[in-house]
């Protein structure tokens, strides 16, 4: 199935691409988010149904917004660690009605931390591989072709696709360290 | 109190899997260094894709008996080396094939999935292309070899990083699939689908680093189906606690069962000798019936699949009623 077909499967509420796509093949993830956000028991099957509903609420409207910028298995990853967070949050303390999204004041506070691009150059400098900060340096700071990049460095456009996500991990771990270092 | 920024879910996935722009990426990490709730949604999304790349037995005592049966030949489904490994060898023998049909039909039949191509999948659509496919885990050089001067394909699972000695290895597993085409003194040449000029030769230390990690899993493209050597994987150091052992003797005897009731649909019947033509077959009895070395081949094929279970890394947990 291409991910064009599980979103249009699950919009029009296919049962054999719900099922196995979203109830049978994500169960794994699901099952493994689960494990890392809550650490007390819950009902797998129960808050699987929860992440469901609140996916299809208000006519799909999540995934009729689904723009496609990354595969739909990463989106859902992404959605769920949410959902099951919020509603972990929601759990522990019912009295707590703080909205999760309620800055939507984009690029706020930026001059505050106008270091963004040093920021960026201390994370490469931390990075084992720098294979990957080359990737992520020629493919995001320079918005470099992907065929171009492919050919440049002898591999096929595949497999940069799959070093690209190996050093997106990679940066990210960098900069969760870095804020365990210095205590952001 | 600080302004939060907003990171969208769908931005996020597109950060992770590197398709966002300068900026973007930059506002994710801007808004990681004040944002818990994005600290550790991030967090945990490593850890996961960390964890769905390597098999996580259930028994962790048994961790090095696990056989890396779910690991990936080709992570995640933009890689398809397996399959263009497989699409290799059916352009060496001269089979005619359709490449994006064979890339439909691995992902139609779920050979292709979304996290990768499982070990357990490689070859599959070779011997869905009428060939014969034999497959072993903890082979050897020598295997290699012997295939290989047969002229029978060998497709081996690697960790990609620790063929290619300036690559840094982050993860110690099986991510990716290589064809093995000649294996000399110091060197293992192979054809690698994403390593321009796809020919090559790595050293053999790199390369038996590297394959280790699939505890050497091999799977040979077989010339004709006389040269089959059966590889049941070796399950003797896994012990069974006494519910298992239990469990054996349940199964051992369902499986008789099975085997005598589609006998029997067939049209065979008890007889005290065996008689092909008149279909009579001496255990066509109750289990409860059969002397103990009749019970002796349940039993064995009951024992091995319980142990084989555990081996792939599973485990069997009693349901409390």
């Amino acid at each position: 199935m291409t991910d064009q077909e599980i979103i249009q499967g699950l919009i029009a509420r296919d049962n054999r691409v719900t099922e196995e796509f979203f109830f049978v093949k994500c169960r794994p993830l699901f099952y493994s988010i689960m494990q890392k956000v809550f650490d007390y028991e819950v009902e797998y099957d129960e808050m699987v149904n929860e992440l469901y509903v609140c996916l299809m609420e208000n006519d799909a409207i999540k995934l009729r917004n689904f723009e496609y910028r990354s595969s739909v298995y990463q989106w859902l990853k992404v959605l769920a660690i949410r959902f099951f967070i919020n509603k972990r949050g929601r759990m522990i303390d019912d009295t707590s009605q703080e909205t999760p999204y309620d800055g939507r004041q984009q690029m706020a506070d930026l001059e505050k931390n106008m270091t963004a691009e040093g920021d960026m150059e201390r994370l490469f400098d931390n990075m084992p591989s720098k294979r990957y900060v080359y990737v992520i340096r020629r493919l995001i700071l320079e918005d470099c072709e992907y065929e171009d990049l492919a050919k440049e460095m002898n591999i096929t456009t595949a497999n940069l696709y799959n070093i690209r996500r190996r050093a997106m991990a990679q940066l990210t771990r960098a900069a969760l360290n870095d804020i365990k270092k210095y205590g952001k | 109190m600080a302004n939060k920024e907003y990171i969208s879910d769908e931005l996020l996935a597109a950060y992770l899997d590197g398709n966002t722009t300068k900026e973007e990426t930059e506002q994710v990490l801007r808004a990681l260094k004040t944002d818990k709730e994005l600290q550790e949604m991030l967090d945990i999304a490593l850890q996961v894709e960390e964890e769905s790349a390597a098999v996580v037995p259930v028994n962790t005592a048994f961790t090095e008996e696990v056989l890396p049966m779910l690991q990936k030949a080709a992570l995640s489904n933009e890689n398809i080396c397996a399959v263009l490994c497989e699409i290799y060898i059916l352009h060496r023998r001269q089979m005619p094939y359709d490449e994006e049909w064979l890339l439909n039909t691995a992902r139609r039949k779920d050979w292709l999935k979304p996290e990768g191509t499982p070990l357990y999948c490689l070859g599959n659509l070779l011997a869905y292309s009428g060939m014969f496919v034999s497959r072993k885990y903890n082979s050897t050089l020598e295997d290699l070899q012997r295939a290989i001067d047969k002229d029978n394909d060998v497709v081996v699972g690697v960790d990609r990083e620790k063929l290619y000695a300036e690559e840094v290895d982050l993860e110690d597993l099986t991510n990716h699939a290589v064809v093995v085409t000649h294996i000399g003194e110091e060197t293992v040449t192979v054809f690698d689908p994403y390593e321009a000029p796809y020919i090559s030769n790595v050293s053999m230390e790199d390369f038996m680093d590297a394959w280790k990690e699939s505890q050497n899993y091999m799977i040979q493209v077989l010339q004709s189906v006389a040269e089959y050597e059966p590889h049941p994987i070796d399950v003797d150091k896994i012990p069974l606690d006494g519910d298992l052992e239990e469990l054996q003797e349940a199964i051992a005897e369902n499986a008789h069962d099975v085997w005598a009731e589609a006998r029997m649909k067939e049209g065979w019947t008890y007889g005290k000798e065996r008689d092909d033509v008149q279909k009579l077959h001496p255990d066509l009895i109750p289990y409860t019936a059969l002397t103990d070395s009749e019970k002796e081949y349940d039993r064995i094929m009951a024992f091995n699949t319980i142990k084989l279970v555990k081996k792939l890394g599973y485990d069997i947990v009693k349901r409390n009623s």
